[in-house]
């Protein structure tokens, strides 16, 4: 069924993760000081809290597409993540703290790769997590607010857009490696969720996730139950 | 080759298990039921809840249809199997791959729509609760993906109540079925490709 396309899907998620971005370079950040470039600043995108984030995740690569039910729940800085097929079945599972390695609780072939959890996780936390660095706030040469997050070698930007929604750019140096953009973003308990986040990797890895949100909830810590 | 069967015999084992096998048992022609699948694992706060429809006809007729969250669509008929995902508003087939993968496990449903169903190559059948059917994986290799599956009958001849399929101690789907209808006539286009 979807397993060739999900072993690409695995394949371009680990290449990613060192790959060669789409030859976009990072963009001169003219620098402002005080607070952040919005009321509410790049910290609204970022969800704090425990919360439950349910997508429908549509990826294409050159070998074709598919669609998988993915989930994350967060607390604090406590990250749980499992992939599931249409049809209830668990494909993968991984809980991480921080930044530190995923503990993989299920993971089914071809989910099993050594690099895979670490590849999500990583894709997970940009998406997800308060970049770690050194925080500058500024705008692009077009006037875009931008927050600048720098962690030698790692830069990420987050850029705020007018309709409330926002960008994430990744960059190894000066080079791009992942752009994710949000749209139809709205505010949920202070936070920015988007109905619809497109995460784009460049070449030679390129390939792209198209994430449907389902649900984002404020959740208790409680766990489910056996029946 | 169970990894390859692992998708389909996810979406298809309720129906098939079941109603092929009451279906020869009690020459019930059809069932319709709506059905919301529940899934739940330890790393959820909260389940994740999936309604759809499903059209049985005996003998190897099925369309088996998620609503929500995502629209997807699995057909069987005459042998021949199809999916398809509803994207950017209309439907769109699964590759060619997974109908061939698909095409396997037709031959194990078969079986069972012959009323061969304490006759599984796959599974131990424990048919010795009243209106409980336990099902255990023979290999090892499924045992670590789907440790049992339950299926609840209901008070009527054809109508399940429940099935729930376990994945050893961390999680387990639920499928509860409502409105069912049986022996109504089913137009053939149900059976076809939208």
């Amino acid at each position: 069924m979807i397993y060739r396309y999900i072993f690409c899907l695995v394949t371009v998620l680990l290449l990613g993760s060192c790959a060669s971005p789409d030859r976009k370079t990072m963009p001169q950040l003219l620098t402002m000081a005080g607070e952040n470039p919005r009321p509410g600043g790049c910290a609204k995108i970022f969800p704090t809290g425990h919360w439950q984030f349910s997508h429908v995740i549509a990826f294409a690569m050159a070998g074709g597409s598919g669609t998988a039910v993915g989930v994350l729940v967060l607390n604090g800085e406590e990250t749980r993540c499992a992939l599931v097929s249409v049809e209830g079945l668990t494909l993968f599972a991984a809980q991480a703290t921080g930044s530190s390695a995923p503990e993989v609780t299920r993971a089914l072939p071809p989910f099993d790769k050594p690099d895979f959890a670490e590849g999500l996780m990583r894709d997970i936390r940009t998406i997800f997590l308060y970049p770690r660095g050194n925080a500058e706030y500024g705008q692009l040469a077009d006037g875009t607010p931008v927050c600048r997050y720098t962690d030698l070698p790692a830069v990420t930007d987050v850029l705020l857009e007018e309709n409330g929604c926002w960008s994430i750019a990744t960059y190894s140096g000066q080079t791009r490696t992942r752009l994710i953009r949000a749209r139809s973003c709205r505010m949920i308990d202070s936070t920015a969720v988007a109905e619809e986040l497109e995460l784009v990797a460049a070449e030679p890895a390129g390939y792209t996730l198209n994430l449907q949100l389902i649900s984002a909830e404020h959740v208790p810590a409680t766990k489910g139950d056996l029946p | 080759m169970y990894r390859l069967l692992l998708f389909t015999v996810f979406a298809l084992l309720p129906v098939a298990l079941l109603y092929g096998p009451i279906a020869a048992e009690t020459g019930i022609r059809s069932v319709q039921a709506e059905f919301t699948q529940e899934k739940q694992m330890k790393i959820l706060s909260r389940p994740l809840l999936s309604r759809g429809t499903f059209v049985f006809q005996a003998p190897q007729s099925l369309r088996w249809e998620y609503h929500t969250p995502l629209r997807s669509i699995m057909l069987l008929h005459n042998g021949r199997m199809a999916k398809m995902v509803e994207r950017n508003g209309r439907f769109e087939k699964e590759s060619r791959d997974g109908i061939s993968s698909m095409q396997i496990i037709l031959e194990e449903i078969s079986s069972w729509l012959d009323g061969r169903f304490t006759d599984n190559p796959m599974f131990i059948v424990d048919t010795s609760k009243e209106r409980t059917v336990l099902l255990t994986p023979k290999e090892p290799g499924l045992q670590a993906v789907i440790s049992r599956i339950e299926l609840q009958r209901g008070e009527q001849a054809g109508v399940i109540d429940s099935v729930t399929i376990f994945e050893g101690a961390d999680g387990w789907t639920k499928l509860t079925f409502s409105n069912t209808l049986l022996n109504e006539e089913i137009p053939a286009k149900v059976f076809q490709e939208p």
